[in-house]
């Protein structure tokens, strides 16, 4: 987010501590994207992505407050979400479902150039990899968090982020180049 | 150019960071490796992929939920009863016990400036740390005493509020079973509040022993209970609160806070950091909503959050402003 991306953002947060619903609503349209790719991602179920979404907004309407802006507002809902995700799996009041790499079909040559087909295939893919490079990959690609925020967030080093978020990338490319499934 | 050297920048291409010049170095090696080409091809499906959305009924639904919530709010402040300054002795209200406090204050500032002054005089006779937890201190709280001791160090990282210290007074404070609730207001107690258990201070009266007294739930706000005095007062008491990833965490007293002025203390389940980084005990993991640091027990699985420690020394407006102790915060369910 470029600079005056941010002076919005910070301006539309005062506005929304301040009791402006219509602020809260356009912060929440600019970030549930990310909170319910992260989620879906987690679960694999669009039900319990939704209900984490939910739970995510709602907390942040309640904790607005206490958020001072040190940090960007994508970080902070990215620990949220992340949190809230772990919190419904645990409470097991839904679990995430298990994928086999072996459901994964690489998107054919036609199939690549339809897009729904080849975000069908990726979010398929993306739920086959270990949780914490899901993790990295959903701070940096999801939440477009800088590397060093992600780190923080997730408790690790930058460099453990960066080798993470590389070999998710590269699991992933595999996948959806499988050989022989190529033009 | 190798395969590992191009799979490198192939890799890094998507976050920006690579120059033209490797750019075209790691193309022309795909040109004649099939491996990385076949890498490069599923990494240009990858970012040609759209990031997933979330469809507009979520949206609306996640829009409708906050609604509610607000509204729920909204109703809970108007529920609230109004305050009842004129039916309540003066005493009863903040700047009547900080009035009160400060006769105490002024002799205990001498006594603990005393005590400081012959730890440093003695450092071998001087606490450790945990020994040194600091329950009662003096208050120059609002004002109300100034100028007489320093202010409490308020170091983020805590390193500096090791060793020897002088606390300010605590806010006014009482346990319920084991959690920590500070004074509100004056009000009158709700009809339909439910027993919760008692509660056990002299409140702001330094010279008397504790006494035990009923405590009652608020039937709409969790976090507020209502303390029934002796003389039939009742006094409304919130839960002293912290957020980390929007999830709450409740202060937590391993003792009881027998009167206004006293700090809570480490529940005895924790051996009292000797360090200021909060080993051996603790270690550190983050920070909390409001950039405060926060630490885990050391050795424990950091995820799910039960509850964290926070080290002494916050700034000002922190909810654990001024604690020479350590605290700990528990998860609220």
């Amino acid at each position: 987010m470029d600079s005056t991306g941010v002076t919005d953002e910070t301006a539309l947060v005062s506005a929304a501590k301040a009791g402006d619903e219509q602020a809260f609503e356009t912060l929440v349209r600019a970030h549930v994207d990310a909170v319910y790719g992260h989620a879906l991602r987690f679960f694999g179920d669009p039900t319990a992505a939704e209900d984490a979404t939910q739970e995510v907004f709602i907390k942040m309407f309640r904790s607005l407050e206490s958020f001072d802006g040190r940090a960007a507002l994508s970080t902070w809902l990215f620990r949220v979400t992340r949190n809230v995700c772990l919190d419904i799996a645990r409470s097991r009041k839904h679990i995430p479902t298990p994928v086999d790499i072996a459901d994964v079909d690489p998107p054919r040559s036609a199939d690549a150039a339809d897009a729904v087909a080849l975000a069908d295939a990726v979010e398929k893919a993306v739920r086959t990899l270990p949780p914490e490079e899901r993790d990295a990959l959903s701070a940096v690609a999801i939440f477009d968090l800088p590397y060093d925020e992600a780190a923080e967030v997730l408790g690790v080093p930058v460099g453990t982020v960066k080798s993470r978020v590389f070999r998710a990338r590269k699991a992933l490319a595999t996948l959806l180049a499988e050989p022989g499934k190529e033009a | 150019m190798d395969c590992a050297r191009a799979e490198e920048i192939l890799l890094s291409a998507a976050d920006g960071l690579v120059s033209p010049d490797e750019a075209a170095q790691a193309e022309a090696h795909c040109a004649s490796c099939p491996e990385c080409a076949r890498l490069q091809h599923g990494l240009r499906l990858l970012a040609e992929a759209s990031r997933p959305q979330a469809p507009e009924a979520v949206t609306e639904a996640v829009l409708a939920a906050v609604r509610e919530e607000r509204s729920r709010v909204e109703e809970r402040a108007a529920a609230a009863q109004p305050l009842e300054p004129a039916g309540l002795p003066g005493r009863w209200r903040w700047a009547g016990w900080e009035r009160r406090f400060a006769g105490f204050a002024a002799a205990a500032a001498i006594v603990i400036v005393g005590l400081v002054a012959v730890g440093i005089a003695l450092p071998r006779l001087a606490p450790a740390p945990q020994e040194a937890a600091v329950k009662q201190a003096p208050s120059n709280y609002g004002g109300a005493v100034s100028g007489t001791l320093a202010a409490p160090q308020a170091p983020e990282t805590a390193g500096e509020a090791y060793g020897d210290r002088v606390a300010a007074a605590a806010p006014p404070y009482v346990v319920l079973d084991g959690m920590v609730y500070r004074l509100v207001e004056d009000r009158s107690l709700p009809s339909a509040a439910a027993t919760a258990g008692v509660v056990t201070s002299a409140l702001d009266d330094a010279a008397s022993e504790p006494t035990t007294m009923p405590a009652y739930a608020d039937p709409i706000d969790p976090h507020l209970i209502w303390v029934q005095t002796h003389d039939g007062r009742t006094l409304a008491f919130r839960l002293v609160t912290r957020t980390y990833a929007g999830d709450e965490f409740a202060l937590e007293s391993g003792s009881g806070v027998l009167r206004f002025g006293e700090w809570p203390t480490l529940p005895q389940r924790f051996a009292p950091p000797t360090s200021s980084d909060g080993s051996p005990t603790f270690r550190y993991f983050g920070f909390d909503d409001r950039g405060v640091r926060i630490y885990v027990p050391a050795g424990a699985r950091p995820r799910p959050l039960d509850g964290f420690a926070v080290a002494p020394g916050t700034s000002p407006d922190d909810p654990a402003a001024g604690n020479p102790n350590w605290t700990w915060w528990s998860r609220v369910d």
